[in-house]
């Protein structure tokens, strides 16, 4: 049949119309080989291990008997966006440029997120207040290097990468290739997660903004709290004022539900009740230019208060005001296949629980939403999967250990405090993954392989380790204003006798002449500092428990030889011992007058900390797995299975 | 009509939603230019098009003479005119069904089915007072919320959810309040508004005494083709245009 037979035919009959809608036309079959990689963050050998004994994990159980188990070696530091980038270019830190969370700009002094960044447009079209961008900017990935499934591309291979990390913006739909961002994915404010928690509660104000804001809202005697949202920054007018929306908040104290009126759309809940997905419209110019966005609300409270919690504002998958999938029509297709789905990097909202906003079980309603959901896309990413490559990423075990670790760790300062019901929480949480390794499993067959792997495992974090605190005890900092101490970014230093400073969760930098922005060390002087700062921190001792906190203290240029380091890279990256890690205010440049503290935030797990004590876990259909794999081998191992029949490996 | 509508599409309403819009646009066009056939003058219909068709050529073989030219093109616009009278009957008599029709299939296609990811809000707006206990009771689907009570504007809410299905929409039916003083929403309620408005919006049909109207906020639905988000009338005129062409074509209609 040539195509106008095909074409006439097609046309005379509905049938057609369903056909074209569901993509049957688009693409002969192949047959070829199938790899499914199930990305779990977070997922430790240990625990594997244990809950497979245990019987939580029986698909687990059967792929490790029907192919291999090991640990998977992780990246220094065993950080996520670190470690899945060494597993995506295939090469260290020095090659892709992520070193941390956090990178600072040595001329500036200011941090900023390793993974993404925002850059202005070069040149705008100013009429009055209007700043209409004509040229350049928009979002750039700072991930840098070859990703390894680009050789699967080039040899026609399909390739499919759901909610993969550190792929945000992901990359130009120039292939076949299906890419849905993860890890690194802001809402539409452009931070990682903000919710906003409305509130007549005196008690429950405060200016603190890390995670969110609180709202003092009031009611007038009518019932009603008129709730504003704030959107994003409107960058198209003069001095890039907020965008906002407004809520109005109907309670009935006496049935203690309220119902929630945003624009056209309305809904009832009632107390600790989660609202469906609800859209938001910011408009920047009008009905020209318009970001949409999506959020859930949750009534925490009625009556005798009013908490309102509002999600972060994510990016409405269906109409995403920024790239988060490639092709772009993809993210609508599985939002009109799935319904809406969280759409930011760090979907479970830890920040909440870790201010009090939430308690555990609000947490973990919310958690459960998350997990669901990635668990309806699995299901449907899995039944549209006909060859080639498919990475799933799971980002739930890792927020949920984070933040329930305590419940399994007797050492614990929040042990007794955390109620015995949440005991099996991380058990239960394997166990939903294990699950997913059921459900893949159905699909193998003699041309289809699994693989389960993780980027770290996991420690407990006990006790919170300063060590910007430790650098200014021991001389290598020196404090000018020390009733500064708790302010952020280095408020109370005396740059011109400071040589070192700590940042981001491992990072250690020197204070280099020439480099930073107040550098004072020489070259010549560097190697000398940096190999007292290793004794000095490998050799601290906790006075309270009498152990090392720092297990290692890693030199970049001895651990990289041979590469140029970019400017923003740490000089040092610090190997915390099992049970500490670095304090939170460490991560932004303060310093506490304490250099060792009991960790008395729900975030009571940790794998930013000596990578040796936190692999990684490798779970294989597949018997013949390198000896001693690591995730930065990974890539090439997934080529090699999917290209050997071609005759390529 | 909504139950003789049932039994018409009953053959439907197990297919997906967009394959069962597809059949019975195609059908509907079908029938149509059937209609058209059956109503309308095909022998004047004809004669007048040859007719017309004889004017433009000869307006083409008399460039020369700009006084026959104008003479012929009046002519054509009043066969024009003549051929708008012929077709008005016919379309007069197709717009019936083509409304009801295309009210019945709003009802039907419009909307999102209802589960739990898609929830409706529905509020009640009461006339003079407000039952005394708010409670909602669903003959079809589940309420999922507590129902809010606002005195002010005499407004009772609740969110409910179908119990699944494609077309447990038609069927849906809440009683709110109590024994004593009550308000069923009947999604295709007909009580109040008359059989003309309950057929153009069978989704707004409201009510008993003491109610003075309600409003929900069931999702539309969009329909993916070639890449694009068609909305059902859409679809349904698209199909049924394209289906009536290949009718006139097939029945040798005179169109």
């Amino acid at each position: 049949m040539n195509r106008r037979d095909f074409l006439k035919n097609a046309m005379l009959t509905p049938a057609a119309l369903a056909a074209l809608s569901t993509g049957c036309g688009k693409t002969a079959g192949r047959s070829g080989k199938r790899l499914i990689v199930l990305g779990v963050d977070g997922m430790d050998p240990n625990l594997v291990q244990s809950f497979v004994e245990q019987g939580f994990m029986p698909n687990t159980r059967r792929l490790m008997e029907m192919g291999s188990f090991s640990s998977l070696g992780t990246s220094t530091p065993p950080q996520s966006p670190v470690a899945w980038s060494n597993f995506i270019t295939g090469a260290p830190p020095p090659v892709h440029g992520i070193f941390d969370f956090v990178h600072r700009d040595p001329e500036t002094m200011q941090p900023f997120l390793s993974i993404s960044e925002v850059s202005p447009p070069d040149s705008t079209l100013d009429i009055g207040k209007l700043h209409l961008p004509i040229s350049g900017g928009g979002v750039n990935l700072l991930r840098q290097g070859t990703p390894f499934w680009n050789t699967l591309l080039e040899k026609g291979i399909p390739v499919t990468m759901i909610k993969l990390p550190v792929d945000f913006p992901p990359p130009d739909p120039d292939h076949n290739g299906l890419f849905l961002s993860g890890l690194g994915t802001p809402d539409v404010r452009g931070t990682q997660g903000s919710f906003t928690f409305f509130t007549d509660d005196p008690g429950s104000i405060s200016d603190d903004t890390g995670g969110g804001i609180v709202v003092p809202v009031r009611d007038y005697g009518d019932g009603c709290y008129t709730c504003r949202i704030d959107g994003p920054a409107n960058s198209l007018i003069e001095n890039s004022p907020t965008m906002t929306v407004e809520a109005k908040v109907w309670i009935d104290r006496e049935s203690r539900a309220v119902r929630i009126d945003t624009g056209d759309d309305s809904v009832v809940i009632g107390e600790r009740q989660w609202s469906p997905w609800i859209r938001f419209s910011f408009h920047a110019l009008g009905p020209l230019s318009t970001v949409h966005a999506i959020g859930r609300f949750y009534l925490k409270e009625a009556s005798p208060k009013f908490k309102l919690y509002l999600s972060p504002l994510n990016l409405d998958p269906e109409n995403p005001a920024l790239p988060i999938s490639s092709p772009d029509w993809y993210s609508r297709d599985l939002a009109e296949e799935n319904g809406l789905f969280y759409t930011q990097g760090f979907p479970a909202d830890t920040k909440a629980l870790s201010r009090g906003i939430f308690n555990d079980d609000d947490y973990l309603s919310q958690a459960d939403i998350v997990l669901e959901e990635r668990m309806s896309l699995f299901h449907s990413v899995l039944s549209s999967y006909r060859e080639g490559l498919l990475f799933f990423y799971f980002t739930s075990l890792d927020l949920n250990v984070h933040m329930f670790y305590r419940s399994m760790d007797p050492a614990s300062p929040l042990f007794s405090s955390t109620e015995p019901r949440f005991s099996g929480v991380i058990a239960s949480l394997y166990s939903r993954i294990d699950n997913a390794v059921g459900e893949a499993m159905k699909l193998l067959d003699d041309r289809t392989e699994i693989i389960l792997l993780s980027d770290h495992g996991f420690a407990p974090f006990r006790r919170s380790f300063n060590l910007n605190s430790f650098l200014a005890a021991e001389g290598f900092a020196s404090i000018s204003s020390p009733y500064q101490r708790n302010n952020d970014m280095y408020a109370c230093l005396d740059w011109s006798r400071t040589g070192a400073y700590g940042l981001g969760l491992n990072g250690l930098y020197i204070n280099q002449a020439g480099r930073e922005k107040n550098g004072v060390i020489t070259l010549s002087d560097k190697r000398n500092l940096m190999e007292n700062l290793k004794s000095s921190l490998e050799g601290a001792v906790d006075p309270l428990t009498g152990q090392k906190p720092v297990k290692h203290l890693f030199i970049l240029e001895d651990l990289y030889p041979g590469f140029q380091m970019p400017p923003w890279a740490p000089d040092m990256v610090v190997g915390y011992s099992h049970g500490y890690r670095a304090s939170w205010e460490t991560t932004l440049g303060a310093f506490p007058e304490d250099v060792i503290s009991d960790n008395m935030d729900p975030w009571s797990g940790t794998h930013c900390i000596s990578p040796d004590v936190c692999p990684g876990s490798l779970v294989s259909s597949i018997k013949n797995m390198p000896e001693s794999p690591t995730l930065t081998g990974m890539g090439s191992v997934i080529n090699t299975i999917l290209t050997e029949e071609d005759g390529a490996s | 009509m909504n139950t003789l509508f049932d039994i018409l599409l009953f053959p439907f309403r197990y297919l997906d939603p967009l394959w069962g819009l597809a059949w019975i646009s195609a059908l509907s066009g079908i029938m149509m230019i059937l209609v058209f056939k059956k109503t309308s003058n095909q022998q004047a219909i004809s004669k007048l098009r040859r007719k017309m068709g004889s004017r433009a050529l000869g307006m083409l073989l008399f460039l020369e003479s700009p006084l026959t030219v104008i003479k012929l093109a009046f002519s054509l616009i009043t066969d024009n005119f003549v051929y708008l009278w012929h077709l008005l009957k016919p379309m007069l008599i197709i717009t019936i069904p083509f409304l009801v029709t295309a009210a019945q299939l709003d009802a039907r296609y419009s909307r999102e089915p209802l589960d739990a990811s898609h929830p409706a809000t529905v509020t009640v707006l009461w006339k003079d007072s407000i039952p005394s206990a708010g409670t909602a009771s669903p003959e079809y689907g589940v309420v999922i919320s507590p129902v809010v009570t606002i005195p002010d504007s005499l407004e009772q809410s609740f969110s409910f959810t179908g119990t699944g299905g494609l077309f447990v929409f038609s069927e849906m039916g809440v009683r709110l309040g109590t024994a004593g003083q009550s308000g069923s929403i009947m999604v295709r309620g007909t009580e109040k508004r008359g059989i003309i408005q309950s057929l153009f919006r069978p989704w707004n049909g409201v009510l008993e005494p003491g109610t003075a109207g309600m409003r929900s906020t069931i999702q539309e639905t969009r329909y993916h083709i070639l890449g694009g988000r068609w909305s059902w009338f859409a679809v349904f005129l698209v199909f049924s245009s394209v289906w009536a062409i290949i009718g006139a074509v097939v029945f040798k209609v005179k169109v």
